[in-house]
């Protein structure tokens, strides 16, 4: 089945499937990727030797935030938040194709930022990352929109 | 997955400026619906932060004898930390990366940088670490010793 259009520019579909819920702080949320070898970038990182890049483990948590954030609060159309800092990223552990990538993060508002924290296991236990990020509405849109 | 067109600026061992072009035609917009607002083709971060970091990659294999990366190594992102994203690059834009190594050590380097659209300054980078493995680590559990045991 073809996946939906999505709402945003994206290196790829990073997350399968995401489970929200509330939390004392906000909301908390569980998203689950395969890495497939089929997934676009893979084959030439590395030539032989395919790993999921670091920066889609990044991406697996925006799409999860921008996921859950939609399922929950009203937006006005155009007005989606997105990326506006990592305050911490570490990579752990490599991710190759045949694994599965389960993010969990809790999800805060601070001031008019949204905090996630994140970890990031892969299907054998072994934590393949640590993410502090940031979301915000970007207000210096293109020049003319 | 080469994200860096070309280096326009260098001194060796102490800073790079390379640039990319946003396109239009890249793979990171096929997905997208019918009629969206302009807004949501803003290049996305992931990959703004990967070219930046390739350039840094660049920066430091250009730096001097013993930079390289063997034959059974790969060069991986490792870390980052006090990046901010203030602005976003959209189809037409080419950005600019400004980064400067921090430190070199045997198995690896950290960088800072920034992120321009023309006069523009849309990201900082306050510390990105890329490190050699071996790509035998990448069959393994985990990654190589000097990472293993840094607990936080």
């Amino acid at each position: 089945m073809t996946p939906p259009p999505l709402s945003y520019a994206a290196p790829l579909r990073a997350v399968d499937r995401v489970e929200v819920t509330p939390d004392p702080v906000g909301l908390r949320l569980v998203a689950h990727k395969r890495i497939v070898a089929t997934d676009p970038y893979l084959q030439g990182h590395f030539p032989g030797r395919p790993v999921f890049p670091g920066v889609f483990v990044v991406e697996a948590v925006r799409q999860a935030v921008l996921t859950a954030l939609a399922s929950c609060d009203g937006f006005d159309d155009g007005a989606l938040p997105d990326l506006c800092g990592l305050r911490s990223v570490r990579f752990l552990a490599a991710l190759r194709p045949g694994d599965e990538l389960t993010v969990e993060a809790t999800v805060s508002r601070l001031l008019d930022e949204v905090e996630v924290v994140a970890r990031c296991r892969r299907s054998d236990g072994v934590e393949v990352a640590r993410i502090t990020a940031a979301f915000g509405y970007d207000r210096s849109g293109p020049s003319g929109a | 997955m080469l994200l860096v067109d070309r280096v326009t600026a260098v001194e060796v061992g102490a800073w790079i400026t390379a640039i990319k072009a946003v396109t239009a035609s890249e793979p990171c917009y096929r997905e997208m619906a019918e009629g969206l607002p302009l807004k949501r083709y803003a290049y996305p971060i992931s990959l703004q932060l990967e070219s930046l970091g390739q350039a840094a990659a660049l920066l430091w294999l250009g730096s001097g004898v013993g930079q390289r990366v063997g034959d059974g190594e790969v060069l991986l992102f490792a870390a980052a930390r006090d990046c901010r994203f203030t602005g976003r690059a959209y189809p037409g834009d080419v950005l600019r990366h400004e980064v400067r190594l921090q430190k070199v050590t045997g198995g690896g380097a950290v960088a800072e940088g920034e992120t321009w659209v023309e006069d523009r300054r849309i990201a900082v980078v306050g510390s990105l670490v890329a490190a050699i493995r071996p790509a035998s680590v990448l069959s393994d559990l985990r990654t190589g010793p000097a990472t293993a045991g840094q607990e936080k």
